[in-house]
């Protein structure tokens, strides 16, 4: 994908350590960030005369042997990086530490960092006009549950939610994550890396979760940088959307970059009909300042603002199960209209959302480095429904989220290549439902304290590593109810519990060009408020939930093996896991419906049983001659509920991503042509009584890019992009989509891009 | 800029004190939308008693089970005027129905074995049904139910009937099927 995009400055390279003599000769070393000498892991190193690479470790380390004596050029990649070479003579077995530079505007490292997967990086920018969901799906293993165009959320090997948390820039995204039609409110411009990490690199992370979670993270600022700017104008022809996006940023001593992001979009269009209320805006902002205090401490201050405005689909709000059957046999949704709008009514979303990170870093001396953070996050969440009167714009949900964290970490380099890491995290979380709604919540209000303590020792030694860790969480909850029976009362139940981590991964270096890797991990999961609180029914889904407040922590054991192949033309990987879960809570159907007022609905209550996940990803990537590309990326994953006896709802089907990348003429003159197919199977696990409607039939997408860089004058740059998304129009619904029930999905989407860099 | 740096690390600690100590009780919601009750009241044309049909569930979706009530008994072969009433924790709401009318509309869905008419007796200001008020005329004795449905945003011009709402679309506001005996 657009390698030659990625600009990665050689910077320096230093011989440090020389030994040994004659023969065919070794070189290894450590590839690491210039910024921040963080190791880039998975950097490839390519030895072009003797037409032999390998790929770093995890911990940017590598390893050529047999190299003859004499001139040789080697070529070092980060991550689908431009290939940079540097030619020198080869006399005796050396060993390097290289420090590479990213330039701004590059790009994402689609890694599953622990995994060792085989990484094929893309340029994020050029996708940011899509949601945050859509660049995450492109990672292998990773699908979106989503609610129509209004929301998606990350699925990572079958979990999702409550149970595969979200850093945002080293702060767990906090909010209202619970729900499955809430987004992550992040801006996916502000985003310059995505990555899902397991593992022990996941323990370090706070947040629920029962092994991996995703890393979002802007681009670091450099000292040594000058002022850069960028201004990018997407248009989408599906729902007429505009996106702008400009940044600035200045290097220095104090370091700056602000970013302001606009959207607005509106109505989307399946191939037969207009998706009523669907349109979407969004204005965000992002402000990252870097102060290098001297060579041994540097200080971040963050902040980021993001508000949007999200229409749901008219058609998809009803009353009860009677207006869902006839919705489920309708062609077309209710309330389609014949006309395109720009116009957000009810049922919608407005979501604003504060982060305030302050951090600090300070080396006493290379072997030590300490970081202080505080992050602070204000999230604030209005569901406005239709309803009765004038009420449709009193909200229906309104919630106020406050939450702050300090953190305290300590890495410690304990000799080549071992090293020790320790954080220990304090979070405190106040949530509060804003009164003036007229309906009681359907979570409570709540405080929540969590005190957690991190260790990981990492050894990173030549062809055999290894990485331990440990994690232990004390999270204590106040839920403040409402009863449900007359008189109202406030009750206050307290809850306390205490959840280990541990993970152990291994990894061998068989040959230069096979590796192996395995980890096992143990996690467990304290239940979240809304598994032991909510009370109420939800709307679109047509069931009301009740949750246990006797429910226990979660236990998972995933145990993960993967194989990774690369030759100098071809990267093959394939990862297995199985995870089974104890006490894993689901919602469960009760045989008796809940009669109300708008009749009968089913009635779901939290439950803990056992849970059996296991599946397969495989990635390939061959380069046949210079100007082709060719990618192919795999994803299995099957789930069993063993107390029920049944598969787990919303487990992706299988789906297959094929995409051939070709740039015509010299790659310098800056083109490429992308031809992408998504092909997901029918989810054929499912018990017909686990759903209203079976799963919808399988499909394929074809998307179409054409891109184009231009190189102006003093060091600017124009890039044009033109592509389109569901370029046969395929009418189809996919089993996440939480409005199939309702509608097809969108259909096709030409967007152009411009963006002008100086 | 270390002693901004200090500055705000200190105002963020301030928070985390500030936040500790806030713990208000939560406000109970005035659940005026919520409806709580649904009552239909046949007064007889002839002379026959008035018969009423009540649905209650004060506490909402949880808490306890509704209640039915009937009072009355509905004579074969006669005729009634229908009133429908829905009631809130807050008083009825029917007022808030009828002027809203354009939006919302009642539908009656006599089940099959039950030898009941209902007609529409009401219009809203477009002049399309609205259902607060109704006509109901019994055949002969028997047993079944009807099913009284407040829909709201429904597309009067869709072609629904009395007895077959399907075709509005629209949002249900209240759904409560009644037993009925005819005597």
């Amino acid at each position: 994908m657009a390698r030659w995009m990625f600009r990665c400055f050689f910077l320096a390279l230093l011989p440090a350590i020389v030994w040994g003599q004659g023969g065919p000769v070794t070189v290894s070393g450590t590839v690491l960030g210039e910024h921040d000498l963080e190791p880039l892991g998975y950097a490839t190193v390519y030895a072009e005369k003797s037409g032999r690479g390998v790929q770093a470790d995890s911990a940017g380390f590598f390893r050529l042997t047999g190299l003859p004596v004499g001139m040789e050029t080697l070529r070092f990649s980060h991550l689908g990086c431009d290939p940079k070479s540097l030619s020198f003579r080869l006399q005796r077995d050396t060993v390097l530490t290289v420090l590479l530079h990213h330039h701004d505007n590059y790009t994402e490292t689609a890694t599953v960092t622990a995994r060792n997967a085989a990484t094929y990086s893309e340029q994020l920018d050029l996708r940011a006009t899509a949601q945050l969901g859509d660049a995450l799906e492109r990672l292998t293993g990773v699908s979106s549950l989503r609610t129509g165009t209004a929301a998606a959320k990350p699925i990572y090997d079958g979990l999702f939610g409550n149970r595969l948390s979200i850093q945002n820039n080293g702060v767990a995204q906090s909010g209202q994550q619970w729900g499955n039609d809430h987004a992550p409110e992040i801006d996916s411009w502000v985003a310059a890396y995505i990555r899902v990490v397991e593992g022990v690199e996941a323990l370090r992370y706070a947040g629920p979760t029962v092994a991996a979670t995703v890393l979002i993270e802007p681009a670091p600022l450099r000292e040594d940088e000058g002022a850069a700017g960028k201004v990018a104008y997407g248009f989408q022809s599906n729902g007429l959307g505009h996106t702008l996006n400009a940044r600035l940023s200045r290097g220095g001593k104090t370091a700056y970059r602000l970013s302001a992001t606009g959207k607005v979009r509106g109505d989307q269009r399946t191939p037969d009909y207009f998706l009523r209320n669907t349109g979407r805006r969004e204005a965000n902002a992002a402000l990252q300042l870097t102060r290098f205090h001297d060579a041994r401490w540097t200080s971040h201050l963050y902040y980021s603002i993001f508000n949007a405005e999200i229409g749901v689909l008219r058609g998809s709000h009803i009353g009860n199960l009677t207006d869902l059957q006839l919705a489920i046999d309708r062609e077309a949704p209710f309330f389609t209209e014949e006309n395109f709008s720009y116009d957000i009514g009810s049922p919608r979303q407005t979501v604003s959302h504060h982060l305030l990170k302050a951090e600090t870093e300070f080396r006493p001396n290379p072997d030590n480095r300490f970081n202080f953070r505080y992050g602070g996050q204000l999230n604030d969440r209005k569901e406005f429904d239709v309803r009765r009167g004038d009420r449709d714009d009193q909200a229906a949900l309104s919630l106020q989220q406050w939450n702050h964290l300090l953190e305290g970490t300590w890495h410690r380099e304990l000799g080549t290549g071992r090293h020790l890491d320790a954080s220990l995290q304090y979070e405190l979380t106040e949530n509060d439902n804003q009164p003036g709604t007229g309906i009681l919540p359907l979570i409570p209000d709540y405080n929540a304290q969590r005190g957690s303590a991190y260790l990981a020792y990492h050894h990173e030694k030549a062809a055999f590593q290894y990485h331990l860790g440990l994690r232990y969480d004390r999270q204590a909850y106040e839920a403040i109810t409402i009863s449900r029976d007359l008189p109202r009362r406030i009750e206050r139940f307290d809850h306390l519990f205490h959840t280990l981590g541990g993970s152990v991964e291994a990894r061998w270096q068989l040959t230069p060009r096979a590796s192996l890797r395995t980890g096992v991990t143990l996690r467990q999961r304290a239940p979240q408020i809304n598994e032991l609180y909510s009370q109420g029914l939800h709307q679109g889904v047509s069931g009301i939930e009740e949750g246990d407040a006797t429910l226990a922590p979660e236990r998972s054991l995933k145990t993960t093996a993967g194989l990774v192949i690369t030759t100098a033309s071809t990267t093959l990987s394939a990862n297995v896991f199985v995870q089974p879960i104890q006490d894993f809570i689901f919602l469960e159907p009760q045989p008796e419906f809940r009669l109300t007022v708008r009749g009968a609905f089913p009635l779901f209550l939290y439950r803990a049983g056992d849970a059996l996940l296991y599946g397969s990803n495989l990635q390939a990537y061959w380069q046949p001659a210079p100007r082709w590309e060719l990618d192919g990326r795999l994803a299995v994953v099957y789930g069993t509920n063993r107390s029920e006896g049944r598969p787990l709802v919303f487990t992706p089907p299988a789906n297959l991503r094929l995409a051939v990348h070709f740039h015509p003429g010299r790659v310098a003159a800056g083109w490429q042509i992308s031809l992408e197919s998504l092909l997901v199977a029918e989810q054929g696990r499912l018990d017909p009584e686990q759903d209203f409607l079976p799963p919808p039939p399988a499909y394929a997408l074809l998307d179409l890019a054409l891109r184009r860089d231009l190189a102006l004058p003093s060091n600017r740059t124009l890039h044009l992009r033109l592509s389109a998304q569901n370029l046969l129009n395929t009418a189809y619904r996919d089993y996440l989509d939480r409005q199939r029930y309702f509608a097809d999905a969108p259909g096709r989407n030409v967007e152009l891009q411009v963006s002008y860099a100086w | 800029m270390s002693n901004k740096f200090l500055l705000l690390l200190s105002f963020a600690l301030l928070l985390v004190v500030t936040a500790c100590v806030e713990d208000e009780d939560p406000i109970i919601e005035n659940e005026e939308e919520l409806i709580t009750s649904v009552t239909l009241t046949l007064f007889p044309n002839g002379p026959q008693e008035t018969v009423t049909f009540g649905f209650s569930d004060p506490d909402g979706d949880g808490g306890a089970a509704p209640s039915f009530s009937t009072t009355g008994t509905l004579q074969a072969n006669a005729s009634y005027r229908g009133m429908v009433s829905f009631g809130s924790p807050e008083g009825s709401i029917d007022a808030e129905i009828l002027a809203e009318g354009e939006e919302h509309q009642i539908f009656y869905q006599v089940s099959s074995g039950l030898d009941m008419t209902v007609t529409y007796n009401d219009v809203d200001a477009q002049n399309q049904p609205l259902g607060l008020n109704v006509n109901v005329t019994t055949g002969v004795a028997g047993t079944g139910s009807l099913t009284v449905t407040l829909l709201h945003e429904p597309n009067k011009a869709a072609g629904a009937t009395i007895g077959n709402p399907a075709p509005a679309g629209g949002s249900t506001d209240a759904e409560v099927t009644f037993p009925v005996s005819i005597q």
